[in-house]
């Protein structure tokens, strides 16, 4: 099995397509790229504290990764290999569509690899692949304000943040342990970064939040419609909230990738007939062809070692 | 069949010729023109540089002719693109006051210093079918442009003795055509002046407005308020001095989420009920005060719709007194510009100390739902794929249910051999 | 001499690459990170790293101090004809300080510190001529440092004491990059350091 992305060479070159003509390279102007620049400092030097930004509209719809785009325009320059992914994939229509504005934009060097990439821009996921210290990941957050669901106004949730006022929080998920048995969140599981403000991990789903703890790799997140701006530096403590006796977890599967046999991804279902007859597939498709690679390769080499898709 | 959930690039590439393919229709049928829609469709360009904010006649109707008049997305495209541009200088305030009028009515005063000029307008048509537009209606514009004008002067100054229509100054000093014969129109107060000077007005806004003449020359000044397309809005937002922010917003705003929330307040949730001072409709000049030069310079003109509206103040704080709502919107937009002005009006309840009752009152609400760029985004995209959280929600549920059926059959064993026929539950888990 | 308006690089590259370096220098505290040497064969009025990280940061929306080691007119000029930037008089009104040699720190608690509900409206303190070749024995811990790292260059008399104040006042509080050699290193206000 074939997938579509295999079709782009890896770090494809499109130095021949100069950037866009009658725009700036990365399409923001200067003194835009300056603001967002300046916003990012401030959001690394407070981690995870949401930091407002004057916004500006991009040739994308608000809520499609505006936030994302911006700050990605702001970091990029040639040198930079840019990986976009949507759900894990490469080749989801959004991603697709960003892919394609930089190249368009800037002319970079684009990858489908994570190991590749000097910079990726995620919907959703975070890659199976750890990521290294010279790596960059940028989210694209819609609404990056954790205690939003629990309280309406901007105004009330900067003051609950300002004054380390997080007892709504634990009341909700008091609530949902005494109504479920567990803290039923299944993404956007909010975490507390550096031991101090309560942050959104945007809607990735709760399996991907312990990546995010101690990562090498620095995280930015961009909320476009939202104008926010907010960072984990490398190295640093997040932690998914949660009770003593009843600690965050993460989802599990039954079955292993139908593509790859991997136990240890996140794992999408599809529905294949009407009798409702399911298929597991890994959700990061460049870690699943990987897997597949050398599960492959394996084979091929004849060496029959135990069970190999166990990787 | 892995693939065939996922969109490549080539899927994206046909449908954006399929689009275009729709854009175009049948190919018999002639392309529109840019000039025929900013000639013959203005509402809809007057309402995209409005919303867009930039005034461009020309590339809004380039913009709607690209969204195959989807007006938000016309305003979205101009919108986007306005944002690339440099930013040479910020212009002073337009002085409404020396407009070029096309259209001024006052609700409040049969007659008042000026007049009052009809002007184009739907209002007292009766909206049936013309049948006449169906086919290519001939056009023959001059003569009847001159009538209408000479008419509506008519209207405006009923006591004076009828002009010749046929003179061109009189379609001049109305219409349009005459741009090259300065000097300035003469200065034409508001209808609200005669109430400021009884002292009726609420004093807060004579005050700011004083304020406001008085530092316009102040270029520096005009530079410390702050420029919502480059500074992010700061809440509550609710002080007097937000007021210029909170209409920065309001005149970008989604014109139906205005209109709703103007009527909100006029139905009863918030309590404005407005009358209305004045609304203008014409020509303003627009200048800016270059660096090395010390005056200002004219850079060409707007057309401008202006509306203030007047309101008794039903709060407690001040004396009885009316109030103003302020609007003021690109082109030619009477419903925005009144709705506009009625919103203004309603959002300043909290400097007022009136009671809030209805959504309208508060900027939070007002101010973050109204942008329609920001809002039909959101709303649309949810169409985006979302198996990931989606496939989060049904491991935690299905984890829920099987949980609850656990438990149900535990409590049914422990319950006697009452026999459970509902365990629906867990046939699914 | 030469006049101080010369340079015509390519701002929008100069500026990317500097940024970058600033990120990953805030990011990775204490970890000098280097700039692009792009202004570093220029004849400037002024450092030529401060230069690029004030064309990188600084525009007509900044509020900027110079320090008086920056004080000439050269220096002014041509950071207002490259940058925009707004001078104001007093350090405590300035979203950034700009010094040219360390010993011309200004008092860390008269700068910006943000307030409580917005503590990223703090000022960035810039400072040139940072010796990077002493490693005084201080160690750095906080969010971007793996267990710990050393300080890489020797802190002005009374630094650490101000500088404690300046991390117990988190989440508010002045962050600073220190530049010289043709490197920069950051020390942003989540940064400890103990001795």
């Amino acid at each position: 099995m074939k997938l579509q992305q295999d079709l782009h060479t890896p770090g494809e070159h499109a130095d021949q397509e100069a950037p866009l003509a009658g725009y700036n390279f990365a399409y923001l102007d200067e003194s835009s790229k300056r603001m967002i620049r300046r916003g990012l400092l401030k959001a690394v030097a407070i981690p995870g504290y949401q930091v407002p930004f004057a916004g500006r509209e991009m040739p994308m719809p608000c809520g499609w990764g505006t936030g994302g785009i911006q700050v990605t325009a702001s970091l990029i320059g040639k040198e930079d290999v840019l990986k976009v992914i949507d759900q894990g994939s490469d080749d989801t229509t959004n991603a697709v569509s960003i892919r394609s504005f930089f190249k368009r934009t800037t002319g970079v060097a684009t990858t489908t690899h994570t190991k590749e990439a000097t910079l990726t821009q995620t919907r959703h996921r975070i890659p199976e692949e750890p990521l290294r210290e010279d790596q960059l990941l940028v989210y694209q957050a819609p609404l990056p304000e954790p205690l939003r669901w629990l309280e309406p106004s901007e105004q009330e949730t900067r003051v609950l943040h300002a004054l380390e006022e997080y007892g709504i929080m634990n009341v909700k998920i008091y609530e949902n342990i005494m109504r479920h048995g567990t803290i039923a969140m299944s993404f956007d599981y909010p975490v507390r970064v550096a031991g101090r403000y309560i942050t959104s991990p945007s809607p990735i789903p709760r399996f991907d939040n312990p990546k995010m703890n101690q990562c090498p790799a620095l995280q930015l997140f961009g909320a476009g419609r939202e104008k926010r701006l907010y960072a984990i530096p490398p190295y640093t403590e997040v932690k998914s909230l949660d009770f003593e006796d009843y600690p965050f977890t993460v989802q599990h599967w039954d079955e292993p990738c139908a593509i790859c046999g991997s136990r240890t991804s996140y794992l999408d279902e599809v529905v294949l007939d009407d009798e409702g007859t399911r298929m597991f597939v890994c959700s990061d498709s460049d870690a699943c062809q990987a897997t597949l690679a050398k599960k492959l390769a394996r084979e091929a080499a004849g060496k029959d070692t135990s069970e190999a898709s166990d990787e | 069949m892995y693939v065939a959930v996922k969109g490549g690039e080539k899927a994206i590439a046909a449908a954006h010729r399929l689009l275009r393919q729709e854009r175009r229709g049948p190919c018999d049928i002639p392309e529109l023109g840019l000039d025929q829609i900013a000639h013959q469709l203005k509402f809809a360009v007057d309402r995209v540089m409005a919303e867009a904010s930039l005034y461009c006649p020309n590339l809004a109707a380039l913009a709607i002719k690209q969204a195959a008049g989807d007006l938000q997305e016309a305003i979205f495209l101009l919108r986007a693109y306005r944002t690339t541009l440099p930013r040479f200088a910020a212009s002073l305030p337009l002085e409404t006051d020396c407009m070029r009028q096309s259209r001024r009515i006052s609700a409040t005063w049969k007659d008042l210093p000026g007049g009052q000029i009809l002007g184009s307008t739907f209002d007292y048509t009766h909206r049936l079918l013309d049948r006449s537009l169906e086919g290519n209606a001939s056009c023959d514009p001059a003569p009847c442009a001159v009538q209408e004008t000479a008419d509506n002067k008519a209207f405006a100054c009923a006591a004076e003795s009828q002009e010749s229509p046929e003179t061109p100054e009189s379609a001049g000093s109305a219409g349009f055509r005459d741009t090259g014969s300065f000097p300035h129109p003469p200065r034409l107060p508001r209808a609200s002046h005669a109430l400021e000077q009884e002292g009726l007005l609420e004093r807060s806004w004579s005050a700011y407005e004083q304020e406001r003449q008085g530092r316009m020359e102040d270029a520096q000044t005009l530079a410390a308020i702050a420029d919502i397309t480059r500074d992010p809005l700061e809440l509550p937002c609710d002080r007097p001095e937000d007021r210029p922010l909170r209409l920065q917003m309001l005149a970008r705003a989604d014109e139906g989420f205005l209109l709703g929330m103007a009527y909100s307040t006029q139905r009863g949730f918030g309590a404005v009920h407005p009358f209305t001072s004045e609304l203008r409709r014409g020509l303003v000049e627009c200048s800016i005060v270059p660096e090395e030069l010390d005056f200002p310079l004219v850079i060409g003109e707007l057309e401008v719709t202006e509306c203030v509206t007047i309101s008794r103040y039903t709060g407690t704080a001040l004396d009885p007194c009316l109030t103003q709502g302020y609007g003021l919107v690109f082109g030619n937009n009477e419903r925005k510009a009144l709705s506009m002005s009625i919103a203004d009006r309603a959002l300043r309840a909290r400097e007022m100390e009136e009671e809030e009752t209805g959504p309208a009152q508060n900027p939070e609400f007002v101010l973050l739902h109204g942008d329609n760029v920001d809002a039909s985004g959101f709303v649309q995209h949810i169409k985006l794929p979302h198996y990931v959280d989606f496939q989060a929600e049904l491991s935690l549920i299905r984890e829920l249910r099987k949980a609850r059926a656990n438990k149900a059959q535990d409590g049914a064993k422990d319950g006697a051999a009452k026999e459970g026929t509902e365990t629906s539950g867990g046939a699914q888990a | 001499m030469q006049t101080p308006h010369s340079w015509t690089g390519d701002t929008v590259s100069l500026c990317q690459h500097c940024f970058r370096a600033l990120l990953q220098a805030l990011a990775r505290p204490c970890q000098p990170q280097e700039l692009p040497g792009e202004l570093a064969k220029e004849s400037l009025p002024l450092p030529w790293e401060l230069a690029s990280i004030a064309l990188t940061l600084c525009d007509q929306s900044s509020a900027v101090y110079l320090g008086s080691g920056l004080g000439s007119d050269d220096a002014h000029a041509w950071l207002r004809f490259y940058t925009g930037m707004n001078l104001v008089q007093s350090p405590c009104e300035a979203d950034f300080v700009l010094v040219g040699t360390p010993c011309d720190l200004p008092l860390l608690a008269s700068l910006k510190q943000g307030t409580a509900t917005y503590p990223d409206r703090s000022a960035t303190l810039v400072v040139a001529g940072t010796d990077f070749s002493a490693q005084p024995g201080i160690l750095a811990s906080g969010p971007g440092i793996r267990n710990t790292v050393p300080l890489p260059f020797r802190p002005a008399d009374g630094f650490l004491a101000q500088w404690r104040d300046n991390h117990d006042r988190f989440p508010m509080g002045v962050d600073v990059f220190f530049c010289g050699r043709g490197q920069v290193a950051g020390l942003p206000r989540t940064t400890l350091l103990s001795a």
